[in-house]
């Protein structure tokens, strides 16, 4: 008798441990059948108010408290202007990283996704037919953001001439340059306008060490030089990622004169790149990059640290309009800066970030209307950057907003500093930290923008992947000692030039030359 | 569980196997979950190893999308580091299963000859204790020591009037120092594999060899280690099944990817990890993926047919 029921009670818990599991699995294709359910029902209008729901999926730093409430009252505005519902799903940056590119592979449902070449790559998953073709829809659906988009920008995310997604406008393309600290500066006697090209911020980089230590202070005299070698001999970087050797000459710069006769060239094999590597080889002897640059520049909170509290001179960084100005108020002592070239502007200055439309999409118009008012509608813009007004900012003016409302409020629920992410800064209120003239210092830095030769063209990997993992690889070892100088470039550049030699450099080139010759004589 | 395999295997006809069915019912009814489990995380993907020669796309799916052959492979072995890849992955994973073993088993016995049963709970809770943490975790502690500016061991270098070492730049110090590491944080755990094996040792044996007038050690290489034996062996065999496995965490955060040391730290993992994640070809992490089980695969039945020609009762299968 008291064997069978302890048998009964092992074959009970087994059959529910069973059932647990199966409902479990169950559970979760009920629920994703109901929501793409729903979705098709809402969308055939059988409901009779004719609400579309839109699932986007966004990235953004950090997610902000009062999502919810901010998205009841975009859904508010959105379903009398356009019919539209959004079920807004939105990630942190570095979760959107590794779960974005799941889901897509997944094939989970979405109708808008934000893309870029820094997050859920834009080119990768446009090659694997993850996102539709807008290219006739966008006139159509969305003719207000097109025409206000300039040409040069939507030619850089044409792939194969067609477009996969909406970029977000903002300053066209990068500047690169140095932030420093201008009270220090300005101790110091420094003159920063003399400063043109990164030889003669050895100067100033004297100046400062030999000032600093007058004083009893150990000033690191400038970081971020894992960053700092395309813009000390700015180039086109044809395969978009300007670490792969595969870079074109910018006649407007007026460098790489040796390689300008070839469409497409090594620029580690270059004049430039030995100039460089000596330059920052005989700072970090001098000891003007702290004892170990690699391990400093990894540490951006520490960095940030230590330039707000005068113990970091300077850093390179990619220069927007305003940003200076934004520093000073965040870093309590004053900030300048110092361009190294003219902005330029080049395919992959528009991929920074970009709203695409999943190829599974079905109600890819809607969409593009609901994207046209992120771009184009100044309620939309405002509310989904800054909030609510009078809740989570007050308007000063018609054209800023203050998030601390008057007062000294730091955290007020809903603020997004990177808030182009979701179309375009123009049609979005400016906080009053940046100066009243932010449109206008946009608009020249857009003008004084160069423009690559090759703008619009995007390579396509595929044929010479093996021999790009390879070279990541060289790339990834060589290239963080030399370009902060800890390792003598006379030895090292050599023996990395041979290495790239031996994983097939010559075939990248060769073959980003053919596609590239190929998109010219299509033009 | 080999009994009743063999016994089922005799009696072949319907009816048998239907007996033994139904009188393990319970067992079987019991290790369903289980299966179950196994079957839906571990077989039920296999298929995705199809990717391995086939070039993604979303659109047409795993199955729809189009055959490439073996190019996904290529990748592996196009590199000029092809050698230097392997050769590290092996060497050191052979050099730490070796040490594992005799460390382990020797700080096992060790621990259990204590007197002091509080004491031995106490010392292998300290060596456990690094086990549970992350190498993330590892790699800042480690840089704590080895930092150029402010790290200890520079610092006491600089105090007896040595120039301090730029560790993270000299690749002759590292197969030390990850050998160092990886072994402080897996010991604990081995070793309590070890331990538990040797309470399962009757006392009689030592008893018995007391009353012979054996010696301590005369115990230990007479009783104890002809018993650790099996245990010895199944671990093993389980841990060069995974030799072509390298631990990204070891080789990745500790040496926190520095450029310099990569001809010590760079091995299989960490070649595809800097590999893809420019290209993040799922076809290739495929084929990477599935070209470490072949090997894995491969090494364990060798393993496994050479224990099983030096000694049958301790092959695995």
């Amino acid at each position: 008798m008291k064997n069978i029921s302890k048998r009964a009670a092992a074959l009970a818990m087994t059959a529910v441990m069973t059932a647990g599991l199966l409902t479990g699995c169950g559970g979760g294709s009920g629920s994703t059948a109901g929501s793409t359910g729903s979705g098709a029902a809402a969308g055939s209008g059988s409901s009779g108010d004719e609400i579309t729901t839109l699932t986007w999926y966004m990235s953004i730093n950090p997610v902000a408290a009062d999502t919810d409430k901010v998205i009841a009252k975009l859904n508010e505005y959105t379903r009398e202007k356009i019919g539209v519902e959004i079920d807004y799903k939105v990630i942190a940056n570095p979760d959107y990283k590794e779960k974005m590119p799941n889901l897509i592979n997944a094939g989970e449902y979405f109708d808008i996704c934000f893309t870029s070449n820094w997050t859920t790559d834009y080119l990768q998953f446009v090659g694997k037919e993850a996102f539709m073709d807008i290219t006739e829809l966008l006139p159509q659906y969305a003719k207000e953001t097109y025409d206000f988009i300039p040409e040069a920008v939507w030619d850089a995310v044409k792939v194969n001439g067609s477009i996969y997604g909406v970029p977000s406008y903002k300053e066209m393309g990068w500047q690169g340059g140095i932030v420093y600290n201008s009270d220090m500066a300005e101790a110091y006697g420094i003159d920063m306008s003399t400063v043109k090209t990164l030889e003669d911020y050895t100067k100033v980089l004297e100046v400062v060490a030999e000032k600093s230590k007058a004083e009893g202070k150990d000033v690191v005299g400038v970081s971020g030089l894992t960053n700092a070698w395309p813009m000390a001999a700015p180039y086109e970087s044809l395969t978009g990622n300007p670490k792969l050797p595969a870079a074109g000459a910018v006649p407007e710069f007026g460098n790489f004169q040796d390689v300008s006769s070839q469409a497409v060239f090594n620029q580690y094999a270059s004049e430039e790149y030995m100039n460089y590597c000596q330059t920052v080889r005989g700072w970090n002897q001098a000891g003007y990059l702290g004892g170990d640059p690699v391990n400093y520049d990894s540490d951006i909170a520490n960095r940030d640290n230590d330039f707000n509290n005068g113990a970091l001179f300077s850093y390179f960084i990619q220069y927007a309009p305003g940003t200076s100005e934004a520093m000073s108020a965040s870093s309590g002592h004053g900030v300048g800066f110092v361009p190294l070239m003219d902005p330029l502007f080049e395919t992959r200055s528009a991929l920074g970030g970009l709203l695409a439309i999943s190829s599974a999409s079905e109600h890819p118009d809607k969409a593009l209307e609901f994207i046209n008012l992120l771009n184009t509608d100044e309620y939309v813009g405002t509310l989904i950057r800054h909030g609510i007004e009078g809740e989570h900012y007050t308007a000063v003016g018609d054209t800023q907003v203050d998030k601390t409302m008057g007062g000294t409020l730091t955290d007020n629920g809903y603020d997004y500093t990177y808030g182009w992410q979701f179309g375009t800064p123009f049609n979005q209120k400016w906080d009053i930290s940046y100066p009243d003239n932010i449109e206008e210092l946009f608009q020249q830095y857009n003008d004084s923008a160069v423009i690559s030769p090759n703008n619009g063209f995007t390579f396509d990997a595929v044929p010479v992947e093996t021999q790009v993992a390879a070279l990541t690889n060289v790339i990834a070892e060589y290239t963080p000692s030399l370009e902060t100088g800890s390792v003598d470039p006379a030895e090292y550049i050599p023996k990395f030039l041979e290495a790239l030699q031996a994983n097939g450099v010559d075939q990248l080139i060769e073959e980003v030359n053919t596609q590239l010759t190929a998109f010219n004589s299509a033009k | 569980m080999k009994q009743s395999a063999k016994s089922a295997g005799k009696g072949l006809n319907k009816a048998g196997f239907l007996k033994t069915f139904k009188k393990n019912l319970p067992l079987t009814l019991m290790a369903l979950p289980a299966l179950i489990v196994m079957f839906l995380f571990r077989y039920l993907p296999m298929s995705g190893l199809l990717l391995a020669f086939k070039r993604f796309s979303v659109r047409k799916g795993i199955f729809g999308s189009d055959w490439v052959g073996l190019d996904n492979f290529e990748f592996l072995f196009q590199t000029s580091d092809a050698w230097i890849i392997t050769r590290n992955t092996i060497c050191y994973n052979a050099l730490f299963i070796f040490l594992d073993l005799v460390l382990a088993v020797a700080m096992a016995i060790g621990l259990s000859e204590l007197l002091n049963k509080r004491r031995a709970k106490i010392y292998q809770t300290i060596f456990m204790a690094p086990y549970f943490l992350s190498w993330v975790v590892v790699s800042f502690m480690a840089f704590s020591l080895f930092s150029l500016d402010d790290g200890l061991f520079n610092h006491l270098l600089a105090y007896f009037g040595f120039e301090g070492v730029n560790w993270y730049a000299e690749p002759g110090k590292w197969p030390f120092i990850l050998t160092f590491f990886q072994i402080w944080k897996t010991i604990g755990y081995s070793t309590v594999m070890y331990i538990s094996s040797l309470t399962g040792i009757s006392n009689d044996y030592y008893e018995a060899a007391i009353i012979d007038g054996a010696t301590k050690w005369q115990q230990i290489k007479r009783i104890t280690l002809p018993c650790l034996k099996p245990m010895m062996i199944v671990l093993t065999i389980l841990a060069i099944g995974r030799i072509f496995y390298a631990d990204f965490g070891l080789f990745f955060q500790l040496p926190r990817d520095s450029g310099p040391l990569y001809p010590v730290t760079q091995v299989i993992d960490t070649y595809v990890y800097r590999a893809l994640k420019e290209t993040g070809n799922v076809g290739m992490a495929a084929a990477a993926s599935l070209y470490q089980s072949i090997v894995g695969f491969v090494m364990v039945v060798g393993a496994n047919l050479i224990v099983r020609r030096i000694d049958p009762d301790s092959a695995l299968f």
